[in-house]
C-alpha cells in the first residue's frame, strides 16, 4: 500500500534527473504539498505549468488554466481559502497582470507562491532570453504600503528548494511568497536530486480551532492570525478593503488602518532572522565584496574563488532572500571591505537597497547587463581590478 | 386581521412597501424613527389582507406581516 | 422543488441568514439590491442549503457589497475578478456551493473577459448578476450596459455605445441555467434563484435593478415610484415576447422595440468543469 508522499514521488519519476529550472520549481512545489495550480501560459515559465498540468492530477490535486494572469493569481487565493497549497508561475508581462490581486493577497493574508521567470522588459521585450528587470517591481508594484518575500535560487537544484521553502514561509506568514528566477535558469538544464522527505521541512498554516470567539484577522502567533478555511463553519468574510480584526470593512476609520497595515508589515519586519537566506564566500579578509544573487552569482562565485586563489582579496555575498532585504548584513559587509561591486541582469536595481543599507561606508559600483546574455567571469574579473585600482 | 413588525434599525424609510402594497394598507407615518426617517405603519388594518408583498419587497429585512392574534379568546 | 413557495418570514430569515454587524446596509432609497439579497436568502430556504458549506463571492461594486450581509463564508475580491476567486474555490473544494454577487460594470465590463471563459469552461457556480444600467458606486458613469442615448456622468451628452445583452452572451456560450428577471415580482426570482443553485454547471441570473440614485436622476427616472414603474412597463415575458413576434400585428411588434425580455433563456444540462475533472482524476491518478 503506498502512501500519498510515495504517490507524489511517483508521479514526479527518477529521483535523479537532468531537468530544467522550471520543471525544479513545479516539483518543489510536489514536494512541499502543492496540490492547486492555476497559470496562463508565457514564455520563458510554461513549463512550470506543463509539468503542474501533468502531475496534479496524477495526486488527485487541480489543474486550471485560466484566461489570463489577473485570473490566474485570483485562482490560486480563491482556492487557497480552502485550505490546499497554492501556486502559479509567469514571466515579466504576466507578473505586471498579478500585481492587483497579489495586493488582495498580501491584505488578505492568504498563503501562495508565485514563481516569476523572468525576461527582459519592458513591454514584451525578449521572451526567450533571461532578465533581472523585475526584482523592483516586486517590491514595489502591487498599490499601498505592503511588505513582500522574495526568495531567488541560484541553480536548478536550488529552484526546487527554494521553491519549498516559499511554501513554508507562505504558510508561516500567510502572505504570498515570490520565487524569482530567469529565463536562463528556467530553460537551463541540469543534475537534480529529489530530497527525502526527512532531508527538508515542511510548514502548515496554523488552523483555528474554535469557532467560539474566532476572529478571523486577530494577531495571533509571531503577528499571524490562525486560518480558518472555507466550508468549515467558521463563516469568515475576506475583503481587501481595510478591515477590522472580525474582517468587517472599516474603510473609513484610520486607527484600523493603520494598525492592520502596520500589523502586515510587521508579521514580516519582526521575523526577517526566520526569513533572510544568504551566503557568504571568503568574508575573511577581504577588499573587494561582490554581492549578487540569482544565476549571476555562480560566475561570481567562480570569480572569487579563482581571484582568492591568485591571492586577491575578495568576497562575495549572495543574496538568497531579496526581500525583506538583508540590509543588517549588507552593513556588515560595507563595514569591512573597501568596495563593492553589484553585477545586475538590469539597469540596476538591487544596487539602491544596497547603497542604502552601505550608507556612503565605501563605494558601490554597479555592473548592468542587459540584453540577454548572462555577465561572463572575465568581465567580472575586469570590474573588479578596475574598483581595485581605484579604491586600494 | 393583520399587523406589521417593523426592525425600525434597519428599515429606511424607502416606500417601497407602501407604493406596492395592492390594498392601499400602509403609508408613511409622520413620526421619526432613532434613523431620522419616516417609517411606514398599518393604518388599514382590516383592509390588509396578509398578502405580505411588502415583506417580500423590502430592500432591507425590515417588515413582517403577522396575523394578529386576539388576546380574548 | 415544491411548485408553491412556503416563505420563512423576513424576521426568521433576519435571524437564520444575516450577518447582523453589517446591518443596516449601504443602499440607496429605491435601490433594489436589497431585494436581490433578501430573493437569495429565500431560495436558499427553500433548499435548505447548508450555509457552512456555502461560499459567498463578489468583486466590487454596489452589488459585491452582498457577499458581507450574508453569515457565511464570503469573499469580497477585486474589480471584475469574482469569477476567477470564485473558480479557485471550486476547482479546489468541488464539494462547496459557491455563489456569486457581481454587477453590470463588475461582471460584464471589467470582468467581461472572465466571464466568458467561466461560462465556456463551465464552472458549477450560481451567478446573480445585478444589471443596473450604471457604475453605482463611483457616482453614475456609463456601463457596459448603459442604453443608448442615456445620460450618465461621463456621457453628458448622451450614450452613443451600444449596451451589452449579457443573457445572450451568456446563451450564446452555453451556460446551461440563464434567465433574467426585474424585481418587482418577488417569486420569479427567487424560484429562478432556487433553479439555477440546483444547476450542475455554471448558472446566469440576472436582476434588473433599479438605481434611482445614479442612473434614475440623469434620465427623468429620479423617484421611486417612476423607476421601478418603468422595469413593469419596458420588460416583457419572453414566451409573451416570442407570441407577439409571432402572431402580432407589425405595430404590436414594433412596440416591443424598447422592451427588455425577462424569463429563462436557458435551462439545459452540460458536464461541468469539476465533474469533467473528477472523471480526469480518475482515469489518471496513481
Amino acid at each position: 500500500m503506498s502512501t500519498h508522499r510515495d504517490r507524489l514521488r511517483q508521479a514526479m519519476g527518477d529521483k535523479v534527473q537532468f531537468v530544467q529550472g522550471d520543471d525544479a520549481c513545479a516539483y518543489g512545489a510536489i514536494l512541499a504539498g502543492c496540490t492547486f495550480f492555476a497559470g496562463y501560459p508565457i514564455t520563458p515559465a510554461t513549463e512550470v505549468a506543463e509539468r503542474m498540468a501533468e502531475i496534479l492530477p496524477k495526486i488527485e490535486g487541480c489543474y486550471i488554466q485560466m484566461e489570463d494572469e489577473i485570473a490566474s493569481m485570483g485562482a490560486i487565493v480563491g482556492a487557497s481559502w480552502t485550505g490546499v497549497k497554492t501556486m502559479t508561475a509567469t514571466s515579466g508581462p504576466g507578473f505586471s497582470l498579478m500585481q492587483e490581486n497579489l495586493g488582495y493577497a498580501i491584505m488578505t493574508e492568504t498563503p501562495c507562491v508565485i514563481v516569476n521567470v523572468q525576461r527582459s522588459g519592458p513591454s514584451t521585450g525578449q521572451p526567450t532570453l533571461g532578465a533581472y528587470g523585475d526584482m523592483m517591481q516586486a517590491r514595489w508594484g502591487t498599490h499601498g504600503d505592503h511588505e513582500i518575500i522574495m526568495l531567488c535560487p541560484a541553480s536548478v537544484q536550488e529552484a526546487m528548494e527554494l521553491t519549498i521553502v516559499a511554501f513554508n514561509l507562505a504558510e508561516a506568514y500567510r502572505t504570498p511568497v515570490l520565487v524569482f528566477i530567469d529565463g536562463e535558469l528556467g530553460h537551463m538544464r541540469e543534475r537534480l536530486v529529489i530530497p527525502e522527505d526527512d532531508e527538508f521541512e515542511l510548514v502548515e498554516r496554523t488552523c483555528a480551532t474554535s469557532r467560539e470567539g474566532y476572529r478571523p484577522f486577530a494577531a495571533g502567533e509571531n503577528l499571524v492570525p490562525a486560518f480558518a478555511p472555507f466550508g468549515a463553519g467558521f463563516r469568515t468574510y475576506v475583503t481587501g478593503l481595510t478591515h477590522n480584526e472580525a474582517g468587517l470593512p472599516r474603510s473609513a476609520s484610520a486607527p484600523i488602518h493603520d494598525q492592520l497595515v502596520r500589523r502586515l508589515a510587521d508579521k514580516i519586519l519582526r521575523n526577517t532572522d526566520q526569513i533572510i537566506r544568504y551566503e557568504e564566500f571568503g568574508a575573511e579578509e577581504c577588499e573587494i565584496a561582490i554581492i549578487a544573487y540569482g544565476i549571476t552569482a555562480r560566475a561570481c562565485r567562480d570569480v572569487v574563488e579563482e581571484g582568492r586563489q591568485r591571492g586577491l582579496k575578495v568576497g562575495l555575498l549572495r543574496l538568497i532572500t531579496i526581500w525583506p532585504f538583508p540590509d543588517e548584513v549588507v552593513a556588515r559587509w560595507a563595514a569591512r571591505v573597501q568596495a563593492i561591486l553589484v553585477p545586475e541582469m538590469n539597469l540596476g536595481q538591487i544596487v539602491h537597497p544596497i547603497r542604502e543599507a552601505v550608507a556612503g561606508r565605501c563605494p558601490v559600483m554597479l555592473q548592468s547587463k542587459i540584453g540577454g546574455e548572462l555577465h561572463t567571469p572575465t568581465e567580472l574579473s575586469e570590474a573588479l581590478e578596475e574598483l581595485r585600482c581605484q579604491v586600494c | 386581521m393583520h399587523v406589521i413588525e417593523l426592525n425600525e434599525h434597519w428599515c429606511k424609510g424607502c416606500r417601497v412597501c407602501v407604493f406596492h402594497c395592492p390594498t392601499r394598507s400602509l403609508r408613511i407615518a409622520s413620526r421619526f424613527t432613532m434613523r431620522g426617517i419616516h417609517p411606514p405603519e398599518l393604518v388599514e388594518a382590516e383592509r390588509c389582507n396578509g398578502c405580505r408583498l411588502c415583506e417580500l419587497l423590502c430592500p432591507d429585512f425590515a417588515i413582517t406581516v403577522m396575523e394578529a392574534v386576539s388576546v380574548n379568546a | 422543488m415544491s411548485g408553491l413557495l412556503k416563505l420563512k418570514t423576513a424576521a426568521e430569515l433576519r435571524q437564520t441568514y444575516l450577518r447582523h454587524e453589517m446591518f443596516p446596509t449601504i443602499f440607496c432609497d429605491g435601490c433594489g439590491l436589497g431585494n436581490v439579497l433578501n430573493y437569495t436568502l429565500w431560495a436558499l430556504d427553500e433548499l435548505q442549503l447548508d450555509l457552512d458549506r456555502t461560499v459567498f463571492v463578489s468583486g466590487i461594486g454596489c452589488s459585491s457589497r452582498l457577499s458581507g450581509y450574508v453569515n457565511a463564508d464570503g469573499m469580497h475580491t477585486t474589480h471584475g475578478r469574482a469569477l476567477a476567486f470564485a473558480s479557485g474555490i471550486k476547482a479546489a473544494q468541488p464539494d462547496l456551493n459557491v455563489i456569486v454577487f457581481t454587477g453590470d460594470g463588475d461582471g460584464s465590463g471589467i470582468g467581461g473577459n472572465h466571464l466568458l471563459h467561466t461560462i465556456r469552461r463551465n464552472m458549477d457556480l450560481t451567478v446573480i448578476l445585478v444589471n443596473n444600467f450604471t457604475y453605482g458606486m463611483t457616482g453614475g458613469q456609463a456601463a457596459p450596459t448603459t442604453p443608448i442615448d442615456s445620460f450618465s456622468t461621463t456621457t453628458p451628452y448622451g450614450n452613443i455605445e451600444y449596451p451589452l445583452d449579457i443573457c445572450a452572451l451568456a446563451q450564446t456560450l452555453g451556460a446551461p441555467y440563464v434567465a433574467r428577471w426585474m424585481i418587482n415580482q418577488p417569486y420569479p426570482p427567487i424560484k429562478s434563484i432556487a433553479q439555477g443553485i440546483q444547476k450542475r454547471g455554471f448558472a446566469l441570473i440576472e436582476m434588473l435593478v433599479p438605481c434611482p440614485t445614479a442612473y434614475g436622476r440623469r434620465n427623468g427616472l429620479k423617484q421611486l415610484e417612476t423607476i421601478w414603474q418603468w422595469y413593469r412597463e419596458h420588460t416583457i415575458l419572453i414566451d409573451d415576447y416570442e407570441h407577439i413576434m409571432h402572431f402580432g400585428s407589425p405595430e404590436e411588434r414594433a412596440a416591443l422595440h424598447d422592451t427588455i425580455k425577462i424569463g429563462v433563456f436557458q435551462d439545459c444540462e452540460r458536464e461541468s468543469f469539476e465533474a469533467r475533472w473528477a472523471t480526469l482524476v480518475e482515469q489518471v491518478k496513481l
